[in-house]
């Protein structure tokens, strides 16, 4: 492995400090389990690695009835499954989080390294955008928060800017209450989603009041797939009309071929898990 | 650029002095000489490395020992006390929970953190935990049915390993005298 | 009373020997060998699937601080060599043909400065037109992976056993299909190791994760140019072989060339990467064309199959491996005509090689759903058809091989009452499916020279215990505790007073190794036969001790006595003592050799290959997505006749194990490529089953016993890896009535054929 420094600043101000002196030989490292991943295979060779765990709070996971969740970046994945507030008001975001990866794996990594990372294979984007949910975005100057669903640019590149660190995720209080999440790992229950489908819906006598559909894994980036939930507001909920959205998300996807299966089977799986979840949410919605 | 640390391994304070880029699992292997921790696939997916670090589990394979300053770290070398086994330790050797025993170390330890967390996993919740270490010999029936007889008290508890006690055999140790004939 | 009952070691569920160790993370892997002053060796691999090396500048290198030594071919005799063709180098002489290849090496203080280094050696490459695909490599004006080898074929069988023509004309229905297996990889968590340590007298200490000591001294003389005695191996402990760590590979012999010039100790462990470039040769992938007669019955009259086999760039053990697939079934059930074909081709990828099943489960992949297709086209129960040719005791297979044990029968009926087979398939469920298949394996192959032997010699020790020293090595399936049983055993001693020595080519006799399920059958023959030598020399002793005749005494726990009067003994420890504690004193050593009553197969293949023949029958019911094309395996059950279950733990584990690396092998694994590069070489890419992806399974072995093994014991290992593809794709069919005719049966691919058949 490559040789770099390795530094545990205390405090923002002095991640930031460390950021802007190395510039583009530092990288900020989180969980660390994409990173060293990287270094390892040398597709990443900072000289310095700024890590984040030593900063106070910054795994803190508050909630709020009125203000919603506000997870701390360096909240770990496993965090955030086991804690109460998530399991109570977001089961959404415990039943995908659970399944992410391995508990090992969701010891180390943290979702804000997870969402930094901008990897469009992995679960958690796919929830949150489903849950409408914002990322702070801290520098030197200020902070700034962005939809997350606008901060996915394409694979692994996010709308950070050099100099910027994401701080916090906030997720509103839930405004949906059916839900559902399909992970399909046909190959072994541990792999990455050959699609993921992650949906929240609200009902009134049968009509899809709103909805939320994110994906993963079938796009270069986590998709909010918003033309799909247009057709769905305001219509009563029928199995063609389901059809029919999954169709449309699938158009909304562009997915590619790996040893995961074909971009063509990504998409069919779209139009049929979709709908599954989409049934299955409406289903948990009363 | 070397840093120097104090890392808590089994309750011992150990100071080395390592390059900054060194992982945990080659701190332990390669410096302190705790070769029970494996590398599997360097990728946090086998868990071969597996070890518990302030109650976490973790793959040491991924992890800097750098940042490891002033954590617990528990492996496998922690966990047979006074020449006793760790219950876990004794039933994959009564239910056969391993062949090779490449991925055992981090197996026992993945257990072991999952019942430091609940002592009395369901079966589903053991399969869910333990998914997260490969194993290419067992199959993990035998692995699963050894972790669930701790879960569940089925250890034998006059257990005794297999080897040691064979000398009160011998009628006489003293060569010089001639051996009795008869007995 | 099974015959097995009578035993008071055998069939009992010991401890396993090297038990504390392994749960204590004490086992000494590869890994953790470490020698004074030891070097970390890393190896520079080819990029290119196929390219001329024009040269090689190492000077760079050589130069940066803590590199001790650079290699390349020019540091070797570059002296081809291999398990049946010598066509592999050490370090690439002139070319490399596929991707991974070692090219040159270093060795360094340190891991860090060896990676650094190996950028530093400059190579100027000419690439060169390759060829991926075995079909394509056979034609004419196809680039040649080697000089000598026209249409890059390696090997062409072409055998008819009795009058195939005549067979199909008498065949009532005749079914035919392709099935293509895949590149299958090891996977073993441990990674391909070796130690090397060299002595100025020229002796070089190997320690190495092998399989196959002697095999492997064998090869790596020859490669080096030096005497076997020169070669010391010493087997560390293996984490896991499964035929990967048989010595096809450049691992030991590139830590040897460094270690001789570096003068210093040199460890090469490959990176998981590095395992799945160039480490353990996958499992040799396949085309195979099956048709098959039928009489209106039932019976299997005629059996053609055409195999085209992928060698990859070098052969290891592939040419054998062939011929397995190709014949091995035959040998499963009762057949009179059959023809075959096989060919096997280079093409510029990794060079195949042996893997738990050995050309088994290509085949089986094939046969059994073609039986599975005679059996819908006759609307005979696929149980049934399988019942009404299965092979029996006494049989003898076209090709010669003397079956003297087999309970393929009671396999079947205890695998369908296990599944409730009739049950089940009178109340089918839409999309859940039912499928089976039958499976044969050898326990010894004599293919290496006319030998399938081995040797065993026991010492007692002065404290009684007996000490079992074996080169045949223990790779992580309990072999040891088995050869310890059966000394035991035949020694009438406790299981806890046998110990068994680690395999070290300077310190036990000759034997093969770890293949062909041939170790508790072979080398349990031998241990057997030691302890037997090993028994007399106490029985003369004690009988002095007891003033009784040799021929009057049985030992029985650590205690010999005149039979019939009990009350009278002396120990083991004692007779030991006093054979040795005296003038004229000599240890109580014996020991004791096995070769299998088998035939090295002629010109024509034509010869009993193996000992004896180990049977079994999976069974599995499955449910298919027909959405998704997802397939649950709902349950599994395996009955196996291995004989005398020696080691009741250890055969558990390999039919476990076995099962788990044959789902693997049917939905899930595979190495894809794109132009020679594999795509996925990790763990993360290319996936194993996990815990939570097996089955319910329910299993058991068959009261069997073969006459000509140790305590009626015979082959396992590998049985329960060969036919579980077929197992669920016929269950596939069973559910949705499509199948998949390529390996991984991936639910893209049944989607799509669920799409075509509308």
């Amino acid at each position: 492995m490559i040789r770099f420094d390795y530094q545990e600043p205390t405090t923002l101000k002095k991640v930031f400090a460390l950021m802007e002196k190395h510039g583009d030989d530092g990288r900020v490292m989180a969980g660390g389990t994409s990173l060293i991943i990287m270094i390892r295979q040398r597709l990443l060779t900072p000289k310095v690695v700024i890590s984040l765990a030593r900063l106070p709070k910054f795994d803190k996971i508050s909630y709020s009835a009125k203000d919603g969740l506000r997870i701390g970046a360096g909240a770990r994945h496993r965090d955030i499954e086991l804690s109460n507030a998530v399991q109570r008001h977001y089961p959404l975001l415990y039943e995908t989080f659970r399944k992410v990866a391995q508990p090992r794996i969701r010891n180390m990594g943290t979702v804000g390294g997870n969402l930094a990372a901008g990897d469009p294979l992995t679960d958690p984007g796919a929830s949150l955008i489903a849950l409408d949910a914002e990322v702070t975005l801290t520098s030197s100057k200020g902070r700034r928060t962005l939809p997350l669903d606008e901060f996915f640019v394409d694979y692994y590149q996010t709308a950070m800017e050099p100099g910027e660190l994401l701080t916090e995720i906030h997720v509103p209080p839930p405004t949906r209450p059916g839900w559902a999440h399909i992970k399909f790992t046909p190959r072994s229950i541990e792999d990455f989603a050959t699609v993921g489908v992650a949906i929240t819906v609200r009902t009134m006598d049968g009509i899809c009041e709103d909805v939320r559909l994110g994906l993963n894994s079938v796009s270069s980036t986590i998709v909010h797939a918003q033309k799909a939930e247009a057709i769905l507001r305001g219509k009563s909920i029928n199995d063609d009309l389901l059809r029919e959205m999954g169709e449309i998300a699938a158009s909304e996807c562009d997915p590619t071929d790996d040893n995961r299966g074909s971009a063509e089977y990504k998409r069919e799986l779209v139009k049929v898990l979709v709908p599954r979840a989409a049934n299955e949410a409406f289903a948990r919605a009363g | 650029m070397k840093k120097l640390l104090t890392l808590s391994v089994n309750g011992q304070d150990y100071e080395v002095e390592v390059e900054a880029n060194r992982l945990l699992l080659q701190v332990l292997r390669d410096t302190l000489d705790l070769t029970g921790t494996k590398e599997g696939c360097s990728i946090g997916v086998c868990g071969a490395c597996s070890v518990i670090i302030d109650g976490r589990l973790v793959s040491s394979c991924l992890t800097l020992a750098a940042g490891c300053e002033g954590k617990k770290i528990e492996t496998i070398e922690g966990l047979a006390k006074d020449g006793k086994l760790h219950p876990l330790q004794q039933a994959f050797i009564e239910y056969g929970g391993f062949q090779c025993g490449i991925c055992t170390p981090g197996q026992i330890m993945a257990a072991k953190a999952l019942l430091d967390e609940n002592a009395k996993p369901s079966e589903a919740e053991v399969k869910e935990w333990m998914s997260g270490n490969l194993c290419r010999c067992t199959g993990y029936y035998k692995i699963l049915e050894s972790v669930m007889a701790v879960v569940d008290g089925k250890t034998d508890p006059d257990y005794a390993f297999r080897k040691r006690e064979t000398t009160a055999k011998i009628q006489s140790l003293d060569v010089y005298k001639p051996v009795a004939k008869t007995s | 009373m099974s015959k097995a009952e009578k035993f008071s070691v055998v069939g009992k569920r010991v401890q396993r020997v090297e038990g504390f160790d392994k749960v204590t993370g004490d086992s000494k892997f590869i890994a953790d060998i470490h020698l004074p002053g030891m070097l970390t060796g890393r190896i520079l691999r080819s990029p290119y699937p196929h390219a001329r090396i024009r040269a090689i500048d190492t000077s760079k290198a050589e130069k940066l601080r803590g590199v001790r030594a650079v290699v390349t071919a020019e540091d070797t005799l570059k002296r081809p060599w291999g398990a049946f063709f010598a066509d592999q180098y050490i370090l690439s002489v002139g070319k490399t043909r596929y991707v991974g290849e070692e090219v040159a090496a270093v060795a360094a203080i340190d891991p860090d400065i060896a990676e650094e280094a190996l950028d530093l050696i400059e190579v100027d490459w000419e690439p060169l037109a390759g060829v991926f695909d075995a079909e394509e490599a056979m034609l004419d004006g196809a680039p040649l992976v080697h000089d000598d080898k026209p249409n890059n074929i390696a090997m062409h069988l072409d055998l008819e056993r009795g009058n195939i023509a005549q067979a199909f004309a008498d065949s009532d229905i005749i079914v035919e299909d392709t099935f293509t297996s895949m590149p299958q990889w090891h996977c073993s968590i441990e990674t391909i190791g070796s130690v090397v340590e060299y002595a100025p007298n020229g002796k070089y200490t190997i320690y190495m994760n092998t399989q196959t000591l002697f095999n492997a001294r064998y090869r790596i003389a020859t490669a080096l140019g030096v005497p076997e005695t020169d070669v010391r191996i010493i087997q560390s402990a293996v984490g896991g072989g499964f035929g990967g760590k048989s010595c096809d590979d450049n691992n030991a012999l590139v830590c040897a060339v460094l270690a001789r010039k570096a003068g210093k100790p040199v460890r090469v462990i490959n990176t998981r990467e590095e395992e799945f470039l160039a480490g353990c040769r996958p499992r040799v992938f396949m085309k195979i064309n099956v048709k098959l007669g039928f009489k209106k019955d039932g019976r299997i009259r005629a059996k053609e199959l055409k195999v085209i086999a992928d060698n990859g760039a070098y052969s290891a053990k592939a040419p054998a491996i062939t011929g397995v697939a190709a014949m091995r079934h035959d040998t499963c059930y009762k057949y009179s005509d059959v023809k075959l074909e096989a060919k096997l081709i280079y093409t510029n990828k990794i060079p195949t090689g042996a893997f738990r099943g050995f050309g088994n489960p290509s085949a089986e992949w094939a046969v059994e759903q073609a039986i599975d297709l005679g059996a819908h086209a006759l609307g005979i129960d696929p149980l049934e058809i399988a019942r009404i040719n299965a092979a029996e005791t006494g049989y003898v297979s076209p090709h010669g091989n003397r079956v003297t044990s087999c309970e393929l029968k009671q396999c079947l009926d205890m695998a369908e009452r296990m599944i409730d087979w009739q049950a089940k398939r009178a109340a089918k469920a839409p999309n859940t499916g039912l499928g089976l298949a039958c499976t044969v394996h050898v326990s010894g192959k004599r293919h290496f020279g006319d030998y399938d032997g081995s040797s065993a010699t026991i010492k007692i020790n002065e404290d009684g215990k007996a000490l079992i020293l074996s080169g045949e090595g223990e790779c992580g399936q309990g072999v040891h505790t088995a050869m310890c049983q059966i000394a035991a055993e035949e020694l009438g001693v406790p299981v806890e007073d046998v110990e068994i020595s680690r395999a070290d080519t300077d310190l036990t006799t000759f034997c093969l190794g770890a293949f062909a399920s041939r170790l508790t059958y072979v080398s349990g023959n031998a241990v057997k036969n030691a302890a037997t030598n090993v028994k007399q020399q106490l029985f003369a002793q004690a009988a002095e001790m007891l003033e009784a005749n040799a021929a009057d005494l049985i030992s029985r726990d650590g205690r010999i006595f005149v039979k019939g009067a009990e009350g009278k003994s002396v120990t083991v420890a004692d007779v030991a003592r006093a054979r040795l504690f005296r003038h004229d004193g000599a240890p109580i050593v014996g020991s004791g050799s096995f070769d299998a009553d088998s035939v090295l197969p002629d010109s024509t293949r034509f010869g009993n290959e193996s000992g004896a023949y180990n049977y079994g029958v999976q069974a599995a019911q499955v449910h298919v997505d027909p959405q998704t094309g997802e397939v649950k395996v709902l349950q599994m059950v395996v009955a196996s006749d291995c004989g005398t279950v020696i080691y009741p733990i250890g055969a558990e584990g390999q039919v476990e194990g076995g099962l788990a690396q044959g789902i693997g092998y049917a939905l899930t694994e595979g190495l894809q490529f794109d132009e020679g590069r594999p795509l996925n070489p990790n763990f993360s890419d290319y996936r194993i089953p996990s815990m939570r992806d097996m089955p319910p399974l329910q299993h058991a072995f068959a009261d069997s016993y073969e006459p000509t093994g140790p305590f009626g014991a015979k082959g396992l290992g590998e049985l329960n890896m060969d036919p579980t593809a077929a197992v669920i794709n016929n269950a596939i069919f069973d559910a949705v009535g499509v199948r998949v005719k390529t390996l991984p049966i991936t639910p893209e691919k049944i989607l799509r054929a669920l799409k075509e058949m509308g």
